[in-house]
């Protein structure tokens, strides 16, 4: 059954084209034919959700199955939220506008914490119980992925189950497994019995918790004999021959990321201490030059979209950069479709690419150091220095930039007021390189703009042991940097802690802080990340109706041999490598790249990608 | 240079798209279809079209235009084929041809045609509303509020006339419902001509708002569908589509 939308509910609400579906390239299927029902949900509006790579991929994926439907929902505004309820709508899908309580699976990508609440409150929509222990035979199974999925407890009471990595083969043998079991009308229960084996699959409810006096994890265990104990997260070892979408919807209102996407690689060689990403899509894999021109083609042809974008964690360090970008800029321009290149390191060549590549105008250009001196950025192995900051402004500012965004964090590890005036002492050095280039070779009106986040500590990382600082002592570092920030080109932007706050409670939250999230939600907590629908006083008193320390989780340092919550899950990195990794941060000491040498994190064991390729460069993994 | 003018129509699953969004689409499918589109000079080389009226979010049509310019003749029905197999199946082009005035489609629109469906939570009679319509109709002037976005994006509201830009109204019974709406105690048709276009133009909201206000009919829901659009020409208004229009 259909829900129907009338006109003069869609016309009282912003953006009614949010939920109105039926765009190019959008599957159309007829339910009644298919054998599962899938929800792709996404827990943030349409515009934010459709610019996500990972859910295009398995949208198209799971429908390239005959048997299999997969429909898209994303979380109704506030607006439409209010209309839905007033009228009985529950959640419903874009493609066949059904029911969500009535599919088979209710999936949800999990790519920032401060979009729980959101989760909860799909479900709500759908009808759907919020706990899992609630839901009875034939409803539909909620199940979860994404980066913040390698720590499921925070939503472990809500989720039937996880799929930890990559998506693209796990969720087809999910979809295999559904369509035996239901065939044999078997229980709830005896589905999850019979996925639990399968790699990458975490079935909390299989499992349980037991706490020490003093807060901490004593034990994760298994309820029956027979249950995986350790979790290994999924991998695609040859990224050229995994499915990748031919078409990907083209929606009619504007979305964050509005272009066609290529992906060029997964992974990070580079091993930046305080980022997660960095070490959970370890190892680095590639696809040749030759796969992903066949990918820009198809896609352009399916989308028509004006602007092409190559994307990966750091762009730079494509091996086949050079082959690929010359060939796509010949064979786009005649078509008048733009190539855009974000997160590329700024050297000449990379200069030159984007003069010919963007016809953007030369304002802004983004740099992130991170930290403000070289002690702190040896610290976290950001393997930048201060000279080729400098360079690299420096070309920019010849080549008619006049505008420069640096990138900071502040709280890392072992920071001084003095890495704090070290943002401020880079920033006027970056003004007066600009002043170094001849008046006649530089553009007018200079200006740098310094932004500070607050920094995060995220479970598989070295650092995934260290406090947060507390919320005084950021704003504190905020006011300190404020006052040091003095020349007239500077501006300085910096992040409210509170969100950060929050996003380290459940960053590393444990099962207990699930309820959290449901009181929170039952205050009315929803869209977290949008500024205007933030509620931190509320965040504050459901805490403290559940009688749960917040600075437990955040702001607390562990011990070294502290049980964490994610240690039953597997990302490939070991956690002696981080621990090392964590010793050698507190030396200032930094780690080479994966392209230079391999350090043994772990990874090597998945037998794919950069670990292959560079071995005898420099021994093998030699984890313990 | 080789124009063409297409007409076109835009059905339920695009109804609450802009028009700005809607240019896109076309934009998008152009670069589909590989048409030999003329790009504008410049620094973001857009696809050379114009189009007629913007239809208002939330509405359908049956006769939308636009005008292309080419950069190689190409047979009207090809074009129109081509360009039909890139489109939304929300979007479909019903009529093309060559087009030899110079004249801008969207200043030469005068006037249009509208289906008004609306639905009252009061129960009115057929032939209630025909009398209240009727009265409404037969006074010398009509005046309702305008709202008017100010410089500052404040909304203010200035009183406009719009008696002379109602060029005929016919007041229906409805046949049949559309889904979702039966809830509503009664409900009629509309067939309206209003003045259209840069000069004079009265959007049909405005028009129920009068119908609401001084015709003592409460609207509370309705469906407007675009039905025709018509183009001054020697002081006649035709089709968009029409040979002299082409001319």
């Amino acid at each position: 059954m259909q829900v129907i939308l009338r006109d003069e509910l869609l016309q009282s609400v912003e953006k009614p084209a949010r939920y109105t579906g039926g765009e190019l390239n959008a599957f159309v299927k007829n339910p009644a034919e298919v054998d599962i029902r899938f929800a792709f949900c996404f827990p943030d509006t349409y515009e934010v959700g459709m610019s996500h790579l990972g859910m295009r991929i398995l949208y198209g994926l799971l429908n390239e199955r005959v048997d299999t439907y997969c429909e898209r929902v994303f979380a109704p505004w506030i607006d439409m939220e209010a209309r839905m309820r007033e009228n009985k709508i529950p959640l419903f899908s874009l493609e066949s506008r059904e029911p969500v309580g009535n599919f088979d699976f209710v999936g949800f990508t999990l790519q920032y914490e401060m979009s729980y609440t959101n989760v909860l409150n799909m479900l709500d929509l759908a009808g759907i119980p919020l706990l899992r222990d609630d839901r009875k035979e034939g409803q539909p199974f909620v199940c979860a992925g994404g980066p913040c999925a390698y720590n499921p407890e925070p939503l472990a009471d809500f989720v039937d189950f996880f799929m930890m990595g990559e998506g693209e083969e796990i969720i087809n043998e999910v979809m295999d497994a559904y369509k035996q079991w239901k065939s044999e009308k078997a229980s709830r229960n005896d589905f999850l019995n019979r996925i639990v084996s399968i790699e990458g699959i975490y079935v909390p409810g299989f499992y349980s918790f037991s706490y020490n006096e003093d807060g901490t994890i004593k034990a994760f265990e298994a309820l029956r004999e027979g249950y995986p104990t350790k979790i290994r997260k999924r991998i695609i070892g040859d990224l050229d021959s995994v499915y990748y979408p031919d078409k990907m919807v083209v929606p009619y209102l504007s979305i964050v990321h509005d272009r066609t996407t290529l992906e060029l690689f997964r992974g990070c060689t580079r091993g930046c201490r305080f980022c997660q990403a960095g070490f959970v899509y370890r190892p680095v894999r590639e696809r040749t030059p030759a796969r992903l021109k066949e990918m820009a083609n198809r896609l352009q042809d399916s989308t028509g979209y004006e602007e092409i974008s190559l994307i990966s964690l750091s762009t730079s360090d494509y091996s086949g950069l050079p082959e690929l970008t010359s060939s796509l800029l010949d064979d786009m321009e005649a078509k008048k479709v733009n190539l855009a290149l974000p997160s590329l390191r700024i050297d000449s060549f990379s200069l030159e690419l984007m003069e010919k590549a963007q016809k953007v105008r030369k304002s802004g250009l983004t740099f992130a150091p991170e930290a403000g001196t070289q002690r702190l950025r040896d610290v976290i192995n950001k393997g930048v220095t201060q000279e080729d900051l400098l360079n690299s402004v420096g070309l920019a500012f010849k080549g008619g930039w006049n505008g420069v965004k640096l990138y900071f964090m502040i709280g890392l590890p072992t920071e001084t007021m003095e890495d704090v005036e070290g943002i401020a002492v880079l920033g006027k050095k970056v003004v007066d390189e600009y002043y170094q280039v001849p008046k006649d070779s530089r553009n007018r009106r200079l200006e740098v703009t310094i932004s500070t986040s607050s920094f995060v500590p995220k479970p598989f990382t070295p650092f995934q042991w260290e406090p947060q600082d507390s919320m005084d002592t950021l704003r504190e570092k905020q006011s300190y940097l404020k006052m040091r920030i003095k020349d007239k080109h500077l501006r300085y932007n910096w992040h409210d802690p509170e969100t950060s706050f929050l996003e380290a409670v459940f960053a590393r939250g444990d099962r207990r802080t699930g309820r959290v999230l449901l009181r929170a939600w039952e205050l009315g907590c929803k869209f977290d990340s949008w500024r205007e629908h933030f509620k931190f006083d509320e965040w504050m008193n459901a805490f403290e109706d559940c009688g749960i320390d917040p600075a437990f989780y955040a702001n607390r340092k562990r011990g070294y041999d502290e049980v964490f919550p994610w240690d039953h899950i597997d990302v490939g990195v070991s956690k002696g490598f981080l621990l090392r990794e964590n010793g050698r941060a507190q030396q200032e000491e930094i780690t080479p790249n994966c392209m230079t040498s391999c350090s043994g994190c772990g990874v090597a064991s998945f037998g794919c990608g950069i670990c292959i390729d560079y071995q005898g460069r420099k021994g093998g993994d030699g984890d313990e | 240079m080789n124009s063409l003018r297409i007409g076109f129509t835009r059905g339920e699953g695009v109804k609450f798209i802009s028009h700005l969004d809607l240019m896109k689409v076309f934009e998008r499918a152009i670069r589909r279809s590989n048409l030999p589109i003329a790009y504008s000079q410049g620094f973001n080389p857009h696809p050379q079209m114009v189009f007629g009226l913007p239809l208002a979010v939330g509405m359908t049509s049956e006769c939308e235009c636009a005008d292309f310019e080419l950069t190689e003749e190409i047979a009207p029905g090809q074009f129109m084929e081509r360009l039909n197999k890139s489109l939304p199946e929300a979007i479909r082009i019903t009529a093309a041809a060559h087009k030899s005035s110079k004249k801008n489609i969207m200043a030469s629109i005068a006037g249009a045609d509208y289906v008004l469906e609306i639905f009252s939570d009061e129960d009115i009679s057929f032939h209630t509303a025909k009398q209240r319509v009727g009265s409404l109709l037969n006074r010398e002037s009509i005046k309702v509020l305008k709202e008017a976005k100010g410089k500052d994006r404040s909304t203010a509201f200035r009183e406009v006339e719009i008696r002379p830009l109602i060029l005929n109204i016919e007041l229906e019974p409805i046949e049949c419902r559309p889904e979702g709406y039966e809830i509503f105690q009664s409900a009629f048709v509309i067939k309206a001509g209003f003045k259209a276009g840069s000069e004079a133009n009265l959007r049909p909201e405005l028009f129920i708002n009068a119908l609401c206000e001084q015709a003592n009919i409460s609207v509370v829901a309705s469906r407007i569908h675009r039905k025709a659009l018509y183009v001054c020409v020697g002081g006649r208004m035709i089709d968009p589509m029409d040979e002299a229009a082409l001319i």
